[in-house]
Formats: C-alpha cells, structure tokens, sequence
C-alpha cells in the first residue's frame, strides 16, 4: 500500500474550507440550474490533491443476486475460476451478510449502494416508479471519497454497467452536499456510447435532417433523464476518445459488440488499457434473467461473470502497472431465494434469508492468501475496507473494517 | 353414497301424480311428448338430512380429485354430468306445458334418458345404487353423457337376469356399480380434456414457446430477431382468445348432448355464441375474475418461507407435506370455481339453444336425440313466427344487434386477454414450467397440486393417468370380447 491508512485518514477527514464553499456553491448552483458550471469543474482531478498510487482497486459485483451455492460452494459452483483458482489466491468471506433491517430491500440497486456507500438505506425510486431502482444515496460513495483525498480525475473511477439497467447509470455520485457532483465517476455503458453517438451523429451532420431531428429529440429524452445534471454530465476528453476507438472498433450499429455481461468484461479490459483507472467497478447482472423462471439463464449468467472476472485478472497480470498494484473485491450485489416450494428455488430475491446470504473475495496485494473466513460480517463493511486499502476514510460509511483482509 | 340435490324445494318424498304432457304446440312436434313413459319406480326427493350430509361429502371428494391428474379427469366428467342435469332442471323450469310434473326429480325420473339426473351425480356408485340394487352398468349407445338411461329400460328385466344369475353374478354386478359413476366420470373426463386440449392446446404451446424464447432473446441480446419470442407469444395469446370464445359453449354442448363429436359442430355452437354475446362476455368476466384467486395461490405459494422462515428449513418430504397441504385447502376454491364457471356455461347455453330453436335459427334435426326429447317432453320444440316490424325497426334493430356483436365481441376477447395475462402474471411470480402453459386450471384439468419439479416429476401424475387410462380402457376391451365369446358359444347349436 503507498498510502498509509492513517495518513490519508488524516487527510480526508480535514474538509478545506474553499473545498467546502465549492461543493455549497455547487450543490446550489445545481439547484439553481448551474449543473453545466458544476459537471465541467468536475472533469478535471483537483491539483491540490496529492496523486493517488494504489493500490487500484476492481469491484466485481457478481449480480444481478447470486447464491453460495452456485459461487463459492465447490460441491454445486457454475464459476469455476472464481471458487477453485481465485479463492486459494485471496481471502474469501464465506458468510457476509445484508443485514435484516425492517423495510430494507435485498435488491440490485439497493445492493450495489450497500456496497459503494458503506450504509444501508432504504431507498425510494425518486419518481416512484413501480419497480424502479432510481436511487440517489445520501452519503459519499467510494468514487467520491477517492476524488477528494487524491488528485484522480473522473474518467479514472469509473462504473461499467449493463444495457438493461438504466436506473442504475445515475449512480455515480451522492446527494451529499459536501461531495456530490464535484467527485462523481463516470459511466462506461452502452446507454452512455450510444448518448455520445447522438451527440456526434448530429455534430457530423451525415444524417438526414429528419434522422437528425429525430435524434435531437431522442438525446434530448435521454438528458431528461439525467436531471441532476441537466444532460451537461459529458464525457472527459479521455472518454471522449474510448468511445471514439470503440466506435471505430465495432462500428455505429450496436449488432457488432458482445452483449450482455460479456459486454461489461470488454469494456471494463478496454477500459483498463486506455483509461487506467484506479477504482473501477463492473456491475454484472445477468443472472437475474432467472426472475423469468430459466434457471440456466442463472446458471449460465453465473458462469459468464466468472468468465469475464476470468479475463480481467487476465488483463491485470498482463499490464506491469496495475500487476502488483491492484486489489480485487468481488462480491454480490444480493443473494437469491432457496425457495424449496418452487420450481425455480432462485427465482426471486424476495427478502428471505437466503437472499441476505452472499459472500466476499480480496484479492492482491496486501491480501492474505487462502483464508476463509468463517465469521458473520456485513455488506456495508467494503466501503470502509476499500478506504483502507486505498487510503481514504470512507467517513459517513460503517466504520467495521474486514481486517481479516488485510495482511 | 347416493345425493342429494340441494336445490329441491320438495323433500316429502311423495310420490306425485303424473299427468300427461300438453298436446303437441303449434310449431312443435308430436308424438313422443305425450307418450311420457312411465318409469319403473319414480324416484323421491333426497331429504333435507341427506342432502346436508352428502352435499359436504361430494365437495370433499372434488377436492380429493382435484389434487392429482386422473382425479381432475373424474372432476371434468363428473362436471359435465352436472352441466346436463342443470340444463335439464333449466329447461323444465322453462317450460309452461301445463302437464310438465310439480316437480324436477319427477320429471327426471319419468324418462329413462333422465332419470339418473333425479339427483346430483355421483362420484362412485351408479346413480339410484339404493334403489335399482347391482344395476347394471351399460349405457345406451352415445351414452357417453353418463346419465342416458340409468339404468337403461330393460334394467328390471336384466335385475331379474341378475337375480337368476346367482351368487357370483350378483356380486359382480354390486361391484360395478360401486364404481359405475367414477368410471364414467373419467371416461367422459377424457373425452373432454381430449377435445379442449385439441382446441387450446397449439395455442398453450405457442405461448409457452413465445415465454421461453422471450427471455431467451433478452438473455442472449438477440436484437436481429428479437420480435420472435414475442409474436409466438402473441400469436399463442390471439389464438388462445379467438378458441375461447368458442370453447365455452362448445363443452357445453359436449356436457348436454354426451357426445364428444359434438364438440366440432361449429355451426351451431357459434351461432348459440353470437346469439348470446352478452352472457358470453359475462362468462368471460367471470373466468378473469376467478382466475385472479387461483392467481394468489400460485403466487402466494412463493411467499411462504417469508411469512414462516421456518419452512425453509424443511426437509423435502416436510415440504411436500407442506405443499400437499396447501393445495388441498387451495381446492376449496379451485373446485367450486371450476364447477361454477362450467355450470354458468351450461345455463347460457340451454336457454340459448332453446330460443335459437324456437326462433328457427337452429334446426331441430341439429339437436342431438337426448336435447329433443328434452325439449320435445317439456313442449319447448315450439317455432314461434318472426315478428313482421316496419323495415326501419328491422334496421335499426339489425344495426343494434351488429353493433352490439361487434362491441360485446371484443369486449369479450378484452376479458379473455385478461385471464391470460393474468397467467402470464401468475408465471413471473412463480413459474412453474410448462406444466402450467399447457393446463390452465379453470380451461383444462381442475388440477392444482403442483409440486416442484425437484421433490417431484410433475409429469408422472400425467404418465400416471395416461396409464391407468389405458389399462381401464383394455380391460374394459377384454371384459367386452369375453362376453362376446360366452355369447357366441352359448349360440352355439
């Protein structure tokens, strides 16, 4: 680690007055329809910062919901290298739990912010929708806390989601007046390539002025969407060009890229390779196609994410830099049900126990190899790890560090 | 175990008189109304006592049945018995011959073809077990109904037969009608799982294809032909409406003539449905409505380790104790819903084939032989001219009843698209295979006990009825060629 725990402590937890002003000023000028200001400070990493080091950091949420039993168990595992090759090289949680908290949902949403937050909440979709998961945490993700203690800008912490959950492309910064906008990640996603394929499509000005109308009018949708920052939340130059080189790769039609999961694992290599970033997370979520009663879209979801953790550890060992310097987590997002009164025992995550029950795996530097540990402990515990290995205080966050995960 | 009628207002158990039937009407035919054959021994009413003791007995055993396949199968046959018998009493009720009897049970028993509809039909015994002794157990031809003659006319003749046969023959004769009616349940059972599943099954089948490959394309992200899944599924969900807006009044007519070939007469069924496309909306409405519990309880199922942690933890044969459990107490609802939606059929049918044949747009010689008599008993055969109105009433009466068509039409496949989406719905919350595609439980089999395919194969219970199906068939076969070779021998110089 380059950066001792108790230094960056230090640090993070002395909020700079002029800091302070800015994320007020921020925060308001936001209210007040100065989101364009707030998001285009944003790009850039603070100067003032010190420059962060690592360990990097790769959060792998193994979602939409997996059991034990198909991920860690070895009798009934479908992801192989994750519970036969990554397990001897970490430290795996066999029993990290979402708490049983009244009115606390065990869902995808609900999860990855139990994990980015370090807190559990109990989250209302802001327009009320049935079913929907557009959640704004209250307290800093993990994202936030990383751009304020080091000088890393947002193209370098960085969330791949998935085609199929736009509510979640908001997740990339708080409501926390203090950090907010300011230290936001950003989002790899197809929803965000195709938004920038608009943008350009219409810069260009190949298309027919009724293909460019309709466009205008589809973005202007989709910005609608993003209201926290008014559709001005536009990729940094750097992003800029990873969708330019994506675009020239796989072409303007969308049928040319993988899909589905395998879709994150290639963004998130690329994403390696040309943006270096020091905290990434991969929001798989395929398996939760089970909800529609396959179980081998489960099972085969399961085994694609353990192919694509697969191939990230792959890319990792291949690159000097990030070989040593980078710590792997991977944990669900939630469990699923053992249902033994329904075909499909995993159908749903319905709040049962069993949809509590999930796991966690450290992996790196820093890590100790081959430990098991068999102890209850809570989701909400990463954060505040996270901030321990990569040296900020995670301040609004569960303070209970996993120590067993480090060495 | 013989039954009771609930419905009897009369429970002295006199024996009425019998006056004759009216004379012929103008426009009805003649002969055999008048010529009301006696019957051997008219039946009484069951008793208050009796039908209070056996009404909770033949609920219980509906339930029973409704838990496994073979037994759903008893539970359609022993339905379509009791849609014939409440067409019967609805016509009677019908009637205004001043000769029809005081009452039903009367009537009924005055007529071999009728008089096992006296009382509710069994489950097991022969009807009138107590009173006709080991009563021979053969239908008249096209007695598939179950409730033709029984017994047939020369019961008493084959009674003195049986008497003279000795120990053995009457033993055997008691034994089959021990079982007279369960056999006759699940022969009419099959004849009618037979033809609703021809009709509704490609449709079940498109839908359950139009579910798998849906999701199968969202898994797999096949945007080139994402449209697959959803056109199967929504052709599967047209053709599943359009066959039930025929398929109603179709097993009704199968239920009242007993004759499975009569399911097919297109003609008549859906001129009945376009007659009466009001009451058939309200059908539908109601199958929507009662599907919206059977929607509970196959979801609710999903719930149950939320509301008991505890169940859980169960072992597998804890948990199909649990779920047996259920189930039967979920038949408390599914039967009598079942049975309701089929007799509520049943009445629009048989007041819509009665006004269709007094008004002339059927035919007599479409009514199957065991409708005529009926209606021919009860003088209800009568033509009654058409109303000479001026043509601009005749207009606006046609353009009323068309416009009236068309809105009920489709507010009638409205309601069925909702009783479908509901089992769309219903397979979301708990999907429980195919099983469920292919048998709705208020369409199909009554059969709701399903458990999962982990604790159990949940086509064993249809390998299970298939087979003992076939067995009873054969053996009937064999029974059949054995008597004709004791009658050729006898024949023999």
């Amino acid at each position: 680690m380059t950066n001792p725990p108790g230094q960056s402590l230090e640090r993070a937890s002395a909020l700079p007055r002029r800091a302070f002003l800015k994320s007020v000023l921020a925060g308001s000028g936001l209210l007040a329809g100065g989101a364009p200001w707030a998001a285009a400070q944003s790009l850039l990493a603070d100067p003032r910062n010190p420059a962060f080091r690592g360990p990097n950091v790769i959060l792998v949420r193994f979602g939409g919901g997996a059991r034990r039993r198909e991920t860690i168990d070895r009798q009934s595992t479908y992801s192989p290298f994750l519970c036969r090759e990554l397990v001897k090289r970490g430290t795996l949680y066999e029993r990290m739990e979402i708490a049983q908290i009244q009115g606390l949902n065990t869902s995808h949403g609900e999860g990855t912010l139990n994990i980015v937050t370090g807190r559990y909440d109990k989250y209302k979709d802001v327009g009320n929708k049935f079913l929907g998961a557009r959640f704004e945490p209250k307290v800093p993700t993990v994202f936030e806390y990383l751009r304020k203690s080091y000088a890393v800008p947002p193209h370098q912490t960085l969330i791949v989601n998935g085609e199929d959950r736009p509510d979640e492309e908001f997740y990339t910064f708080s409501n926390h007046f203090a950090y907010g906008i300011d230290y936001r990640s950003n989002m790899l996603s197809l929803y965000r390539f195709k938004a920038w394929l608009m943008r350009r499509q219409i810069a260009e000005g190949k298309l027919s002025d009724k293909q460019i109308e309709q466009k205008k009018k589809e973005l202007a949708k989709w910005e609608q969407l993003d209201y926290r920052t008014q559709g001005d939340d536009r990729p940094a130059p750097a992003l800029d060009s990873f969708w330019q080189r994506w675009r020239e790769y796989y072409s303007d039609s969308g049928l040319v890229n993988p899909r589905g999961d395998r879709l994150l694992t290639e963004l998130t290599v690329r994403a390696l390779k040309e943006l270096r970033p020091k905290l990434i997370m991969v929001n798989y979520q395929d398996c939760d196609y089970v909800h529609w009663g396959n179980l081998s879209h489960y099972t085969r979801a399961v085994s694609i994410m353990d192919e694509g953790l697969r191939q990230i550890v792959e890319a990792v060992e291949a690159d000097a830099e990030y070989r040593h310097n980078t710590i792997f987590v991977v944990v669900p997002d939630c469990g699923r049900d053992s249902n033994p009164f329904a075909d499909v025992p995993c159908q749903h995550h319905f709040n049962s126990r069993s949809a509590h029950e999930i796991f966690a795996l450290f992996l790196g530097p820093g890590v100790p190899r081959g430990a098991v540990v068999d102890k209850p402990v809570d989701q909400c515990q990463l954060a505040a790890t996270i901030g321990r290995f990569m040296g900020f205080n995670a301040a609004f966050a569960e303070k209970r560090v996993l120590e067993e995960a480090i060495a | 175990m013989n039954a009771a009628d609930p419905d009897h207002s009369n429970s002295k158990g006199s024996q009425p008189s019998s006056p004759p039937l009216a004379a012929p009407a103008a426009g009805a035919l003649g002969g055999p109304a008048c010529a009301d054959v006696p019957g051997p021994r008219l039946p009484s009413a069951p008793s208050r006592p009796r039908r209070i003791l056996f009404a909770p007995v033949k609920f219980f055993w509906g339930m029973v049945f409704c838990q496994t396949v073979t037994g759903a199968l008893a539970v359609v046959g022993w339905t379509y018995r009791l849609m014939q018998r409440s067409v019967l009493k609805q016509w009677w009720r019908l009637s205004e011959s001043p000769g029809k009897s005081e009452r039903f049970v009367d009537f009924a028993a005055r007529d071999p073809l009728t008089e096992g509809h006296s009382h509710w039909p069994n489950w097991f015994l022969a009807q009138n077990f107590h009173r006709t002794r080991p009563a021979p157990a053969r239908f008249l031809p096209g007695e598939g109904s179950g409730v033709g003659p029984w017994p047939r006319p020369d019961a008493e003749s084959a009674d003195r037969r049986s008497r003279a046969g000795g120990f053995l023959s009457h033993a055997t004769r008691l034994f089959k009608a021990l079982f007279t009616s369960l056999w006759a349940n699940v022969r009419l059972g099959v004849q009618a799982i037979f033809n609703t599943w021809v009709l509704t099954l490609p449709a079940c089948v498109l839908m359950l294809f139009g579910w798998y490959d849906g999701w199968n394309n969202s898994f797999n992200k096949g945007y080139e032909q994402f449209w697959v899944g959803p056109a199967v599924s929504w052709l599967g969900v047209l053709l599943f409406i359009a066959a039930m807006l025929y398929l109603p009044m179709a097993q009704a007519r199968q239920a009242i003539t007993g004759n499975w070939r009569s399911f097919y007469q297109f003609r008549l069924v859906w001129t009945l449905v376009r007659r009466r496309w009001l009451a058939c909306f309200g059908l539908a409405s109601l199958y929507a409505l009662c599907s919206i519990p059977i929607l509970i309880l196959s979801s609710l199922v999903m719930f149950l380790p939320n509301i008991n942690p505890k169940l859980a933890d169960l072992t597998p044969a804890q948990s199909i104790q649990v779920l047996n459990s259920y189930y039967f107490r979920s038949a408390l609802f599914v039967f009598p819903a079942y049975v309701l939606l089929r007799l509520v059929a049943a009445r629009i049918y048989g007041s819509a084939l009665v006004k269709a044949v007094q008004t002339g747009a059927v035919a007599q010689d479409a009514l199957s032989e065991n409708e005529w008599q009926a209606l021919h008993r009860l003088d209800l055969l009568r033509v009654e001219p058409p109303r000479l109105r001026h043509p601009v009433w005749r207009i606006a009466a046609w353009a009323g009843t068309r416009a009236g068509s068309v809105t009920f039409g489709f507010l009638t496949g409205l309601a069925w698209f909702i009783f479908v989406a509901q089992l769309y719905l219903a397979q979301f919350f708990n999907y429980r295979g195919a099983v469920v595609w292919l048998n709705q439980t208020l369409v199909q089999l009554p059969w709701f006990h399903h458990l999962p395919a982990a604790l159990k194969n949940p086509w064993g219970d249809f390998l299970a009825a298939a087979l003992i199906v076939f067995v009873a068939w054969r053996l009937k076969r064999f029974g059949l060629w054995l008597k004709s070779i004791g009658a050729h021998i006898r024949s023999l110089p």
